[in-house]
């Protein structure tokens, strides 16, 4: 292991105290394979134990972690940094609650307006599943709200209030697909403005669980069943 | 300090949680979630993979009755037989119910459900979708308490329960978003806050796993049992970091060697080799650690390479995860070692979820009795649901009985003084990660997959000094409580302290191996007769143990 040590700047923000964001760099040694979420944890130690960030399950698989880094949303836990200098920031496209933490209450509640249940379905019967069933087998299922797709639409980030953003359509994606639902899901998605997607499928290549949302989620929307 | 009132508090968002508040709400209460992290995604319940099952008419020969009988025989005599006959009965229900909310469980074309065998299970019940069946549950009872109305709070962390002569009445919690404390005043409490991982350090769990719940429900006067058996997950990664803790179950197929290119396993199970039960992997490969014979980054190799394409097949996410972070398991040897799993004992409840002290239900990881000295592969799920959904019945119908006292002020006030004057602490000689960071060491090295008698005392003064450092010499760096993480971590640091110290407690008590304990000293695998459950109990902020012979209730 060298001791040679690579600049680490991050977004910090408290809007209790700061009256703008500002980044702070921290120079931390060059290891090997370490994962953002290693870094942020590595400051919070032995730099600034006042730096706000989420993670829980270290894996991939809750989705609370998502940041920027260089510019790119990923999920800090499953990002590795060997060295060379990086800058660490909020997702794009919310407001910051503190540091790396944005609000989320802003989607969600938007999300609701989408129905984001089984819609009109049959919840008295017996085993009514099974009648339904066949294997969706769709990937927006996989989604975990990382909300890394979002930070990186440009449609979003230009008129936000007509374009609720690409983990929108997935969350409507995953009931139309659903064998329950019974409601009419391309038509919420012209009435959420799904128009306004540019096709520039930027959410799906920023997807950490690989999700085609432009094909599977808006084109699928748009197209009448 | 913010004030909310509710008739059933639930603290926590996994699957026990979810499926509480849901029952509650639909009986016409009032339900309040809590969660210390992102509701429906900060606990164990949003990785799992598998539920287990019996489905009536899917399997010729299996019933309920022998998935009672399969739990019992992994619980070594210290399952409580009441709960596992409920658990077992009631899965078929529970499961339509998840279905008609919208979970969805992967059928064959035949319409019946697809089903993978399990160790220990007699025949292939454990239901899934994918590998996300966890996520599945959960983002369907997410959106379901939704639909019905529930709220929830989330960044609040919970750090006592108010009590009075009359049982529960509420509880104290720290809003880290809002930076205020809050007090909940609720008719009927459910601690439904899972395990706690966060005492080893190496562990699957998310890092809200902390054992909050255990030390909430002690300190209002209940019950925890069997505290000594943890489960570890024999074969896990160490390297690479971003992976540290992901289960690999294909080393069943694979090679396992220490850092002198032995292939241990000849030594301690040469029939079955690697494909031995876990307890007896995690202790095999234990022993290596503890000579040294290990990697650079602490772990035994796992040598999965050359093995043929249809087990490649079948453990495919595993290899493209692992490959997307640099490693081939079809080349490349990887560092494993066993990673704390799952809490098997925990708050002692009865049939009806009830704690014995008034109002204060529990249901999901933090209780324990089900699953005894040893839990099944994927019975966890099923225990997180059926007795959710139970605690969520008995704490409405408790509710619309009782309850509705005015909250012991006082006491709250107290609760938030005292975390008030945490926060003002500054910096001290340690910070609290170091204290929990040597805690998991100890844990690790003594009161983990081996333990005997001279480790478990020299682990109970050290685990009595660190309570003493994180008393007296340690500091809260960060002030206020605006998502401030160094005082979260100096209160889940003491909470894993007390937990760690009731472990002691009990592994030393507990004179033999059973199950998931395993004595280096009393090493003979004891029967199923005369099993002794050992509850915990605190005094004066100490545990203090009791033992109930169970040689009665067993069947
Ligand atoms: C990687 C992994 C894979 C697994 N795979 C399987 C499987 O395939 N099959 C199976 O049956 N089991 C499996 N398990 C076990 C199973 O997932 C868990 O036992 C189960 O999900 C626990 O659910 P729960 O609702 O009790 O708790 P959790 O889902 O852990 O939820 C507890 C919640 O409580 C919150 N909380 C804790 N303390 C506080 C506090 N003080 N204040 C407020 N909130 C608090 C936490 O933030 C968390 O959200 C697995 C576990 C892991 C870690
Ligand atoms: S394809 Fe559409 S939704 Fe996706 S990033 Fe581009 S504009 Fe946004
Ligand atoms: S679609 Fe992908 S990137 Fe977008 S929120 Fe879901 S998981 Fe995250
Ligand atoms: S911490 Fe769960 S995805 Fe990163």
């Amino acid at each position: 292991m060298s001791s040679e040590a690579f600049s680490v700047k991050i977004f910090k923000f408290d809007p209790s105290i700061d009256a703008t964001p500002y980044y702070k760099e921290f120079l931390i040694e060059t290891g090997t394979g370490q994962s953002v979420l290693d870094l942020l944890k590595e400051i919070y130690r032995n730099h600034d134990s006042d730096i706000s960030f989420r993670f829980s399950c270290r894996l991939g698989k809750c989705g609370v972690c998502a940041v920027r880094v260089n510019g790119k949303p990923v999920l800090a836990c499953q990002t590795t940094v060997e060295n060379g200098d990086v800058v660490i920031e909020p997702l794009k496209g919310f407001p910051v609650i503190k540091d790396l933490i944005v609000e989320r209450e802003t989607y969600r509640d938007r999300l609701k307006s989408a129905r984001p249940y089984p819609d009109r379905a049959d919840r008295s019967g017996g085993s009514s599943v099974q009648k339904l069933w066949a294997d969706p087998n769709a990937s927006p299922f996989l989604c975990t709200d990382c909300l890394a797709c979002m930070s990186s639409c440009k449609a979003l980030s230009r008129i936000p209030w007509e374009f609720p953003g690409p983990a929108f359509f997935t969350n409507l994606a995953r009931w139309h697909y659903h064998p329950l639902d019974r409601s009419d899901r391309p038509a919420l998605a012209i009435r959420s403005g799904i128009s306004h997607c540019t096709a520039c499928k930027s959410c799906s290549k920023v997807c950490p669980k690989g999700i085609d949302v432009y094909k599977e989620a808006i084109e699928a929307l748009e197209k009448k069943p | 300090m913010i004030t909310e009132v509710t008739d059933i508090l639930v603290i926590g968002t996994g699957s026990a949680g979810y499926c509480s508040a849901i029952e509650a709400a639909r009986r016409g209460r009032s339900v309040l979630l809590a969660d210390k992290g992102l509701a429906g995604k900060s606990g164990c319940t949003v990785t799992a993979e598998q539920i287990a099952a019996v489905i009536p008419g899917m399997i010729r020969g299996d019933s309920a009755e022998i998935h009672y009988r399969d739990t019992l025989e992994a619980g070594k005599g210290l399952s409580d037989p009441a709960l596992v006959r409920i658990m077992t009965e009631e899965a078929h229900r529970c499961i339509e119910k998840l279905e008609r909310l919208g979970a969805l469980f992967t059928r064959n074309r035949d319409g019946k459900y697809a089903l993978d065998p399990m160790n220990g299970h007699s025949y292939p019940r454990s239901l899934y979708y994918k590998d996300i069946t966890g996520k599945m549950i959960i983002d369907t009872l997410k959106a379901e308490a939704e639909r019905i109305g529930v709220g929830v709070m989330e960044d609040v962390q919970i750090i006592s329960l108010i009590t009075g002569d009359n049982g529960v009445s509420g509880a104290v919690g720290l809003n880290f978003r809002y930076a205020q404390p809050v007090l909940i005043r609720a008719r009927a409490v459910v601690l439904a806050s899972g395990g706690a991982g966060e005492l080893f350090p190496l562990s699957t769990n998310p890092v809200q796993s902390t054992g909050d719940g255990l030390i909430l429900a002690l300190k209002a006067g209940a019950v925890v049992r069997d505290i000594e058996f943890y489960q570890f997950y024999p074969v896990c990664l160490v390297y690479p970091k971003t992976l540290s803790g992901f289960v690999l179950g294909i080393s069943q197929f694979g090679r396992l060697y220490n850092s002198r290119g032995e292939r241990f396993m000849e030594k301690h199970d040469p029939v079955r080799m690697e494909s031995a039960t876990r307890d007896i992997l995690s202790q095999a490969i234990f022993r290596e650690i503890r000579e040294g014979q290990v990697g650079p980054h602490g772990g035994v190799y796992l040598d999965a390479t050359g093995l043929n394409e249809e087990i490649y097949e079948e453990y495919s996410d595993a290899i493209s995860i692992t490959r997307k972070h640099g490693i081939d398991l079809k080349i490349d040897r990887v560092e494993v070692r066993p990673a704390g799993h799952y809490a098997i004992g925990g708050i002692k409840i009865n049939e009806k979820t009830e704690t014995g002290v008034p109002g204060l239900f529990s249901a999901g990881e933090v209780t324990g009795g089900i699953h005894g000295a040893n839990r099944l592969g994927n019975n966890s799920m099923l225990d997180t649901v059926v007795f959710g959904m139970r605690a969520g019945r008995f704490a409405a119908e408790y509710a619309a009985e009782n309850g509705g006292e005015k909250a012991d002020m006082e006491q709250a006030i107290g609760e938030i003084k005292r975390v008030k004057t945490l926060s003002e602490r500054g910096v001290r000689k340690y910070a609290p990660w170091q204290i929990k960071k040597r805690l998991q060491k100890i844990m690790d090295e003594k009161v983990g997959i081996i333990k005997s008698k001279d480790q478990l005392v020299s682990a109970g003064r050290e685990l009595k000094t660190l309570e003493d450092q994180l008393r007296e010499e340690t500091g809260v760096s960060a002030r206020g409580f605006f998502f401030n993480r160094s005082l979260r971590d100096y209160l889940e640091t003491a909470n894993l302290l007390i937990l760690a110290r009731a472990i002691v407690l009990a592994s030393l008590e507990r004179e033999e191996s059973r199950g998931a304990h395993f004595r280096e000293d009393y090493p003979d695998v004891v029967g199923d007769e005369e099993a002794v459950s050992l509850e915990i109990t605190l005094e004066g902020g100490d545990p203090v143990l009791q033992k109930r012979a169970l040689s009665g209730e067993t069947q």
